[in-house]
């Protein structure tokens, strides 16, 4: 475990570059990563000026996972191992794995906007003032995924909602995730690359609304 | 030049577009019903401009031809229209008591045809679904005298009742623009000089290239690529001024990761990284002599952390974090620990000469983006009078817009908010009120008053990011570029709105970079890679201008800071109007660097009585009837200044002093007198409004001085000695 004074000596390379370079799938990768300077960090891990961690929810863990000695649901294993309680809620509205093929798509996309999005999107935090709300026990309501939901922010003329159902190129929220620019990208911080595998699923995702925003 | 006397709106009418504008006469909902037909309406009494009615429910015939892609529904509601002038117009259905009436953010849902001719033959003029906020309905067009105009509401989606209204708008304030393309890869961030010819050049970035459209007398372009070594582009904005004063102009800009200062070289042929800073999460950048040394600094807002800033002594560019215990700064500027800066600002609300920083701020907790205002009293001190003077609103915004815009001869701001939830605010300088030894209005209230519901129209519920105050008519009064929308001023301190269709960014401007890029004397915008040209200019109507370049000697050389104060014969101390003014700023907005030239609309005035430059160095220059129309470029230092009054007007004592000099003026609510003290060597020391007959000079080394005061137009110098 860290204790303080090792996470410090951990971001004290904070606001320097780290260059990388790795395969891919066969095609060779670069990146000149910038290490978050540490009130960057705090942008995201606060409420309303208190830093919060964050981390692994019960929620997130509430599944089976191949362990060594065979699959187990995680929240399980850890009282096994004396991490946990066994005191527990019997029910847990949990996320499912994102990239999970055999979930329904819309538990999947509302699982990976729980947990790349939530976290500024929500209640007293840093994008508390734009109206989407992306924590999983929230986007039952797919306004609070921007789903016809007027784009207020300028990005390009193409550009009038969050999601507009069936159309990537008219939804601000496709245009974000599948942007390195940095005035568009989101997440905000942190992200240098584009994350293929989630655009596609958002993609995915956008064309299967059928919403009639008119 | 052609003048033609008779307005010429011919441009105008042949323009059909998709507007919006909400009236600011009182309004009152008159009891007036709609018709059942086309035939009912035509003998039904025809429904008047700013007045709102109510469609109380649908049993009326559908339309038989819709004048939209949406279709038609099973009901129709009519009325007839019949303006008396022409005029352009626009039909709503987008105010506030149709908001939010459907449960989470919808709207009624709102759907119009609007015709002309007779019920037999009727022909679609315009037609409208969603333009309006949620799901509401606005369209725009022109309209003729006398001629009927039937408006069919349709119920395709929704048959609850609800209020619309007809908003007109005098075709004399009418500002629309005509698209033109330009080669400028990169991201499209400047309209400002950059080669020391006083016109404007178009500037576009990448993290490793600039472009740089050089204006051409002739109104063409030359267009060049510049590599850099920059990392960072200009992702979130961009500021421009020469801080090198070596003729070409240098950029500052930056995105989250961190920020460069982009330096010219000696001729203008290469560009080049000359400071960077990792550490901040760039917002809006400016250059501006917040210390007064005649070199321009530069403050970086930060989104995340205290802002941060260069100071430049003339040689070196030094960093600074705001909250650096070794700041040279003290009281920082903008000190909040998780940031919220998002536009900063530099104006003169007070008059006093120095530039004093606005920061709009953004998201997070209500301490984080309660909008900042601090005063510089010279020296590198500044003051938060963020509550004192009324600006500390709780206000999500990412710029604001500061113009003198009821032209009595201080700076008023227009803040912009960013959400939906959260009302723009419009904040009136009352600098005219009498005044404390503080700078404070004796009368108790806050020197800024919250004048919203006066001045803004109600109904505007257009968000983002953009705010800038130019004066796009050139009637004398300043507009407000707003996210796609024009806040055109009518001149009596209030506000009509005019709302462009940004869906398609080949003719209307949603944002953007201001300048003259025809040199023309009418403000163009560069929005989107694309030029978007005033439809006003010198042979379409009788209004005149004045643009005021700015070569600076002691002060910095790009004039930032300068007050402008320009006379005519509608706009001066003795007329309803006041003398007009600007201060010359890098820059404003959020994103984008707009002229350095500082540019008057003088509406009809055929002539102009004088230009007064007060430059940051304490210079003042006085041009006495200038010709207008044109671009005057002022060297500082270059006239003779202001009439002196007789010099034993005004005694000073003790004479030698240790601590305060006492003045025999009595100077107490006097509107304009400011104090500026020299040292032998003519470098200004002291400066302020004179609040009170006395003045504090115990911080000034012992010596000689010089003490002037500007009263009225007129100055006065004594010799004084420090002890």
């Amino acid at each position: 475990m860290l204790n303080s004074d090792d996470l410090i000596n951990k971001v004290k390379d904070y606001n320097k570059f780290v260059n990388f370079d790795w395969v891919y799938k066969g095609e060779p990768k670069n990146v000149n990563y910038k290490i978050p300077g540490i009130s960057e960090c705090f942008t995201c891990h606060n409420k309303y000026g208190t830093p919060l961690p964050i981390g692994p929810k019960p929620q997130n863990i509430n599944r089976n996972y191949s362990y060594e000695d065979g699959s187990k649901n995680q929240l399980a294993k850890w009282v096994e191992q004396g991490y946990l309680k066994d005191n527990f809620p019997a029910f847990i509205n949990s996320l499912v794995s994102w990239s999970d093929e055999t979930q329904p798509l819309d538990l999947r996309i509302r699982s990976y906007f729980d947990i790349n999005c939530a976290h500024c999107h929500s209640d007293e935090s840093y994008c508390e003032y734009a109206p989407m709300r992306f924590a999983f026990n929230e986007t039952e309501d797919l306004s609070n995924l921007g789903v016809c939901v007027e784009s207020i922010f300028y990005i390009n003329p193409d550009i009038s909602y969050v999601v507009k159902p069936q159309d990537i190129d008219n939804s601000a929220l496709y245009y974000r995730l599948n942007s390195n620019q940095d005035q568009y990208k989101m997440p905000l911080i942190g992200r240098t690359l584009k994350h293929e595998e989630g655009v596609k699923l958002i993609e995915e995702w956008i064309n299967s609304l059928n919403t009639d925003c008119d | 030049m052609i003048k033609p006397t008779n307005k010429n709106s011919d441009i105008m009418k042949k323009k059909l577009l998709i507007i919006i504008a909400i009236g600011i006469l009182p309004v009152i909902s008159l009891a007036q019903i709609s018709s059942n037909s086309c035939d009912d309406a035509e003998t039904a009494s025809p429904i008047i401009g700013n007045t709102v009615y109510t469609v109380d429910g649908f049993d009326g015939t559908a339309v038989s031809t819709s004048c939209s892609t949406t279709g038609i529904g099973t009901h129709g509601e009519w009325y007839k229209y019949t303006p008396t002038s022409d005029m352009y117009i626009y039909i709503t259905s987008e105010l506030s008591q149709n908001f939010n009436v459907a449960g989470g953010n919808n709207s009624h849902d709102t759907f119009v045809h609007i015709f002309t001719g007779t019920c037999s033959n009727l022909s679609c003029i315009a037609g409208d679904d969603d333009s309006g906020y949620q799901d509401t309905s606005r369209t725009g067009f022109s309209v003729v005298a006398n001629e009927t105009y039937y408006i069919a509401w349709d119920n395709i989606w929704d048959s609850a009742s609800f209020d619309f209204k007809i908003v007109e708008i005098d075709t004399d304030l009418m500002i629309t623009f005509t698209n033109s393309t330009i080669n400028a890869p990169g991201l499209d961030r400047g309209v400002v000089d950059m080669n020391g010819d006083h016109l404007d050049d178009i500037v576009s970035i990448n993290s490793t290239n600039i472009t740089i459209n050089e204006q051409q007398p002739n109104g063409t372009f030359s267009s060049t690529m510049y590599s850099t070594d920059g990392i960072y582009s200009a992702s979130w904005s961009m500021a421009a001024a020469d801080y090198d004063r070596n003729g070409y102009t240098d950029l500052v800009y930056g995105n989250s990761s961190g920020a460069h200062v982009l330096k010219a070289n000696s001729d203008g042929t290469a560009y080049s990284v000359a400071a960077t800073s990792h550490s901040v999460f760039t917002q809006r950048t400016n250059f501006v002599d917040f210390d007064n040394n005649g070199d321009l600094d530069i403050f970086l807002c930060d989104d995340v952390a205290p802002n941060e800033y260069f100071i430049n002594d003339g040689t070196d560019l030094t960093l600074w974090e705001g909250d650096d215990p070794n700041a040279p700064i003290a009281e920082g500027l903008g000190l909040y620990p998780s940031g919220g800066n998002y536009g900063s600002i530099w104006i003169d609300y007070d008059n006093d000469g120095d530039a004093d920083l606005f920061i709009a701020k953004c998201g997070g907790e209500p301490a984080r983006r309660q909008n900042e205002l601090f005063k510089n009293n010279g020296g590198l001190s500044f003051s938060d009078v963020s509550v004192n003077t009324g600006m500390d609103k709780v206000l999500s915004t990412w710029s604001s817009a500061w113009a003198d815009f009821d032209n009595d001869g201080d700076m008023d701001c227009f803040v912009g908010s960013s959400v939906s939830s959260e009302p723009h605010v419009f904040m009136t300088n009352r600098l005219e009120v009498p005044l404390d030894g503080n700078g404070n209005p004796i009368d108790g209230g806050p020197l800024f008053e919250d004048t919203t519901s006066a001045a803004l129209p109600e109904g505007f519920y257009s968000f983002g990011h953009e705010n800038v105050p130019y004066d796009f008519n050139n009637d004398g009064y300043v507009d407000i570029f707003s996210n796609g929308n024009m806040l055109i001023n009518k001149g009596d301190g209030t506000f009509v709105v005019y709302s462009y269709n940004t869906t398609n960014p080949d003719y209307e401007p949603r944002e953007g970079a201001v300048g003259d890029l025809n040199n023309d004397g009418f403000l163009d915008i560069f929005d989107s890679g694309r030029i978007k040209y005033n439809d006003l200019n010198n042979d379409n109507n009788d209004r005149n201008w004045l643009k005021i370049a700015l070569d600076g000697t002691s002060s910095n050389i790009n004039g930032i800071g300068a007050r402008i104060v320009v006379s005519s014969p509608s706009f001066n101390s003795n007329a309803t109007n006041k003398s007009q003014i600007r201060d010359v700023r890098s820059a404003e907005g959020f994103a984008y660097m707009s002229s350095l030239n500082a540019h008057f609309g003088l509406g009809t005035d055929t002539s102009a009585d004088s230009v007064t430059i007060y430059w940051p160095s304490g210079t003042v220059d006085v041009i006495v009837n200038p010709t207008i129309n044109q671009t005057l470029v002022v060297t500082e230092g270059e006239t003779l200044g202001l009439p002196s009054t007789a010099s034993d007007d005004m005694i000073l004592f003790p004479n030698p002093t240790k601590r305060f000099l006492n003045i025999n003026m009595n100077v107490i609510g006097s509107e304009r007198a400011i104090y500026t003290v020299f040292d032998i060597t003519g470098r200004r020391v002291l400066n302020n409004r004179l609040l009170s007959n006395t003045i504090d000079v115990s911080m000034l080394s012992s010596g000689n001085y010089i003490l002037r005061i500007i009263n009225n137009g007129k100055i006065n110098t004594q010799k004084f000695i420090k002890q």
